[in-house]
């Protein structure tokens, strides 16, 4: 079991609509990895998120994804989150007259196969909520009804710290966020991601990769995975922005013609 | 009229008649007439003012026209005669739980109260079909004077108070169903709450129906004194039985100055009720009233039903169709689809016969059936799931004939060959296509019939190539053949095209006078059928099943008996390096007779699932009944409930929250009526509705505002929520006002539980129907925060019903 890949994608083609988004990621993640998946908008990047979480719009074509060995792709979304795959949203939904502590109690309930003692519950919301700086009182406001940008988004946070998941997706997770956000965000997903967790930390900017330093770094780009590095690449994109890889990979392309 | 009867000796005869499960101690005559309101009376050793009143309301709903308000044309459906008007269930009323007859305590003990409630709850009155059977109340609220009875101990103990009260708020002139209740009213709470005193904890009954075809008529009357408060609870919860049942209620709410009433209701009618109750407050200076009602599984059109009628398949019956329907002498009439609607995809079960009808349906489809009590028989609407085997269904027999001659459409005449075309069917021309049907094939140019000399057939078939279409044809060892290129487009015009796998009997055939119908299958026996050796019956085989399945299908229209389609498979050797092939072939056997009667029984064999498919279902004008599959099926049932507020006294003030849940083919049709009629009252309501899988939920309500009601403000919130794209949703407000200095504000919204929210929730590990349920509780949410937590518990719980098995 250890041996197998926590996430192994190969050449994974979506479309959603009948236009085809994604075409060919392969990607390779195992478990305690950090991997920065960076890329222009539209690029792909919250396809691949949603997609590996298994929203119904996006449809695979071709190509398959494993997770820990199982086929991905023939699992329901809740089966995928009760095998250990998490989404932080970029965008969190309201649900309008269900608080959160009620939500989160019903998830952790299905996740665990069983229910937390009240107390329980109770007890890990509220060190959850304190690490992300949270008031209690959230407890009982409707989920993400009214919350402001950072504050949805630290909620995801407080969620992946309570389901402690194997894959954590973080899509945009440092959008809407200030400066100290990011901080605390970063410094929990740390936290909580330990040496076990395989983490896909999607990101337009190079400022929470000071937080959360990643193993590798990719650049996606037409729907592809056009280059793959360490932490310096994305020191690099800081720097000379996105433009020299899209004519690096006009002169690959053509290299290949070439040959071809 | 029938002769008149001993009172008593009508008492005996039907004391015995159901002593299965409850000993009735009295039961009156189905019907309605003065004397069982006379008789109701009597057993009751009511008051001559009370037996004048029920009397006079007699009169009225006699003379009263259906209302004009809500789903008129529903409410002409129910058939009064058919209803029992009193059921006394047993002799005395219990004073304690322990003192509570078994059988009753069990059905209590199903639907869980006397735990939920002895903690918690002051006094318990719970109605068991028309009586009070147990009532306890708390010895506290006693010492402060509160008075909670049933009604019947209520008139009896408190007759002053009363008849001051009753019929005051509601009476029996105000509309046909108040004066129904009126008349023939039994049971229900009467509440006194005297000056200033406030009942801290809600006080509640709880009411069930239970014998079949019985009207619960209660009466309720709640009157809080000057400054004093209370709060009321209906809960309901109906299990489900066969026939239609009359809910007729009729709640009075006299709220005094500045005294305070809520009104709550958690309704769970099951699905054959017809529900119209009459609930109204009056409140008084500085008076609130509050009603909380909440309508769940209360509903209207029952049915969900999958019909593969292949007369004409469901899916393409479109408003206006007639289609034949079971009147009450048991005769087949014609009837008008009024309306058809998707329900969604859902799993459905197949019903089978001893005579091998088969039919596809939801679980909840009602089918008419005979049931034997004791010795005799009666007629009731069940539901699939209740069916088991045995159990007798009504199928169609001899179906009236109402067909009609075809006529053909003109075609362009190809080749050089004469031919004459029909213009309109005959009985000649249908046998003549059965036969074709059945041995019967074209070519680019042509037309053969395997039909060889010295067949049967052969003879007439031959015969009418000339007298029908005046056309030579040749003999080719086997087979007859006509070179006729114009005919031959003429078979393929009029649906017979295909090989003998593609053939089907054309949707127009359906439509022909029986004697048409019947010569068509004669003519395709004749091409295919045979009677075996030792058989007396006869049989068609093809190997084409969707043909044999169309031709049952027909059969049945024509009042023949076809029985099982059944499969055989022949393999044949074949010689060296050729495979192996299979060949399969159905039969479908006929039973010897033909029925005459229009409606017939037959035993259930089988009841199985088969799967998920789109369902429909139809609303059938006047009847509520069809026939699908030579099935009678049954539609749809009527909830109407629109409490109302009389604001009588300056600065009074009425509440209405409701909540409703619209289910597959079901309609709620449910609001409020505020009446303004004195200066600086204020009111709101606050409307919540889910509809799914094709339910429809309708808001009516009525803001009236009376002349010199000067200062009034008014809040409308409706918000509907839609689970998919199938349901939906209707406001209808009527603002009558006559002053202007008035402040009336109206809001609805509609909305659907996104995908976005269901992606959400299942990504946190949430199963897809967890995930509604919870968006839907959350939806709900500020109605159940208005409840006592177990009606919230009781909320959620019946949301999970509702719910369940009704997602993917």
């Amino acid at each position: 079991m250890s041996q197998l890949p926590l996430l192994e994608i190969r050449n994974l083609h979506v479309a959603v609509d009948g236009k085809e988004i994604l075409k060919g990621v392969s990607l390779t993640i195992n478990r305690g990895e950090i991997h920065a998946l960076m890329g222009r908008n539209g690029s792909g990047k919250s396809t691949l998120a949603a997609t590996l979480m298994g929203h119904p719009r996006y449809e695979v074509t071709k190509g398959e994804v494993l997770f820990e060995g199982r086929n991905l792709l023939e699992m329901e979304v809740d089966e995928r989150a009760r095998a250990g795959i998490f989404l932080a949203f970029q965008y969190p939904v309201a649900i309008p007259g269900v608080s959160v502590a009620n939500f989160l109690r019903s998830a952790l309930k299905s996740l665990r196969g069983e229910e937390l003692s009240a107390r329980e519950f109770r007890t890990a919301l509220k060190e959850e909520f304190r690490a992300l700086h949270m008031p209690d009182n959230f407890a009982s406001r409707y989920v993400n009804e009214g919350f402001s940008g950072g504050e949805k988004k630290r909620l995801e946070i407080v969620q992946m710290g309570l389901i402690k998941p194997k894959l954590a997706i973080l899509d945009e997770t440092d959008s809407g966020l200030d400066i100290d956000g990011v901080r605390i965000v970063s410094e929990n997903v740390n936290r909580i991601a330990g040496e076990e967790t395989g983490v896909l930390l999607i990101t337009h900017y190079q400022r929470i990769l000071r937080y959360i330093r990643p193993h590798f770094v990719h650049v996606m780009v037409g729907g592809r995975i056009a280059l793959s590095g360490d932490e310096s690449l994305a020191h690099e994109l800081e720097q000379r922005g996105y433009d020299w890889i899209l004519q690096e990979i006009g002169a690959e392309e053509k290299t290949l013609q070439e040959v071809g | 009229m029938t002769a008149p009867q001993s009172l008593l000796d009508v008492g005996t005869e039907y004391q015995y008649g159901f002593r299965d499960e409850i000993e009735y101690v009295y039961k009156a005559e189905k019907g309605l007439n003065r004397r069982v309101v006379e008789m109701i009376s009597h057993f009751k050793n009511e008051p001559d003012w009370m037996r004048e009143f029920r009397l006079r309301a007699l009169e009225i709903f006699f003379k009263k026209p259906m209302p004009t308000w809500g789903n008129t044309k529903l409410l002409s459906e129910i058939n009064f005669d058919d209803i029992y008007y009193y059921i006394k269930p047993a002799e005395k009323q219990g004073k304690t739980w322990e003192e509570v007859p078994e059988t009753i305590k069990n059905t209590f003990e199903k639907l869980g109260i006397p735990e939920a409630e002895r903690k918690f709850l002051a006094g318990v009155s719970a109605q068991y079909e028309s009586e009070v059977v147990y009532h306890s109340i708390r010895e506290d609220l006693e010492r402060q004077g509160v008075i909670f009875l049933d009604m019947d101990s209520g008139l009896r103990e408190y007759p002053d108070l009363v008849r001051r009260w009753f019929g005051k708020v509601v009476p029996p002139g105000d509309n046909k169903f108040a004066a129904l209740n009126s008349a023939v009213w039994s049971g229900g709470s009467f509440i006194y709450v005297p000056p200033g005193v406030h009942v801290e904890i809600p006080l509640q009954a709880y009411f069930r129906i239970n014998a079949e075809n019985m009207g619960q008529f209660e009466r309720t009357l709640i009157i809080a004194d000057e400054g004093s408060r209370v709060h009321y609870i209906e809960g309901c919860t109906a299990p489900i039985y066969s026939t239609d049942s009359l809910h007729s209620a009729v709640v009075e709410l006299v709220a005094l100055k500045g005294a305070h009433i809520r009104y709550t209701t958690v309704q769970n009618w099951s699905k054959n009720v017809y529900n119209l109750v009459t609930k109204r407050a009056v409140a008084y200076e500085d008076a609130t009233v509050e009603w909380v009602d909440g309508n769940l599984g209360c509903l209207t059109s029952d049915t969900k039903v999958f019909l593969n009628s292949n007369i004409k398949p469901i899916a393409e019956v479109q408003p206006g169709d007639v289609v034949y329907s079971v009147d009450t002498s048991l005769q087949l009439a014609r009837h008008k689809v009024v309306a058809k609607k998707y329900s969604g995809r859902q799993p459905v079960f197949l019903l089978r016969t001893e005579n091998h009808r088969e039919i596809r349906a939801t679980a909840n489809h009602p089918f008419l059936t005979l049931t034997k009590q004791g010795k005799v028989f009666s007629l009731s609407w069940k539901r699939l799931d209740q069916l088991k085997e045995g159990d007798w269904v009504a199928i169609t027999g001899d179906i009236p004939d109402h067909g009609k001659p075809k006529c053909f459409e003109p075609i362009s005449i190809r080749g050089k060959k004469s031919v004459t075309l029909p213009e309109q069917s005959s009985e000649d021309l249908m046998w003549l296509l059965g036969v074709y049907v059945g041995d019967g094939y074209l070519d680019a140019n042509r037309v053969y019939f395997a039909v060889p000399p010295g067949d049967r057939a052969y003879k007439r078939l031959t015969t009418l190539f000339s007298t029908l279409f005046g056309v030579d044809y040749e003999v080719r060892g086997n087979v007859v053949r006509i070179n006729s290129v114009t005919l031959r487009d003429w078979i393929i015009q009029q649906g017979f095209g295909g090989n003998a796998h593609e053939k089907r009997v054309p949707n127009w055939v359906y439509t022909l006078p029986k004697a048409q119908r019947l010569a068509f299958i004669e003519g395709y026996v004749a091409a295919d059928g045979y009677c075996r050796a030792n058989h007396k019956n006869t049989s068609i085989t093809s190997a084409n099943r969707k043909l044999l399945e169309d031709v049952k299908q027909l059969a049945i229209s024509c009042g023949l008996d076809p029985r099982k389609i059944s499969q055989w498979t022949r393999r044949e050797k074949k010689p060296l390096g050729k495979e192996e092939k299979e060949y399969t072939h159905y039969f479908l056997y006929f039973g010897e007779g033909q029925y005459t009667q229009p409606v017939h029984f037959s035993r259930v064999t089988g009841i199985e699932p088969a799967g998920v498919e789109d369902t429909w279902d139809i609303e059938i004008e006047g009847s509520h009944n069809f026939v699908a599959n030579g099935f009678i099926v049954h539609n749809s049932k009527l909830t109407m409930k629109y409490p109302s507020v009389y604001m009588v006294g300056k600065g009074a003030r009425g509440d209405i929250l409701s909540v409703a849940f619209a289910g597959p083919g079901q309609h709620q049709d449910a609001g409020a009526k505020m009446i303004h009629a004195a200066p600086y009252t204020t009111s709101t309501v606050i409307s919540k509705s889910i509809s799914k899988g094709g339910g429809r939920t309708t808001y009516r309500g009525l803001v009236q505002v009376d002349e010199g009601a000067v200062g009034v403000k008014c809040n409308v919130r409706c918000d509907a929520l839609l689970l998919d794209e199938y349901s939906r949703s209707d406001t209808y407000p009527t603002m009558n006002v006559k002053e202007d200095d008035v402040r009336i504000e109206h809001e609805a919204t509609v909305s659907k539980v996104g995908e976005e929210q269901l992606f959400y929730l299942m990504s946190r590990g949430l199963s897809e129907q967890e995930a509604v349920t919870m968006i839907i509780n959350g939806f709900f949410e500020p109605f159940a925060k208005e409840l006592p937590l177990e009606y919230a518990v009781e909320l959620n719980r019946l949301i999970a019903l509702e719910m369940e098995g009704s997602v993917g």
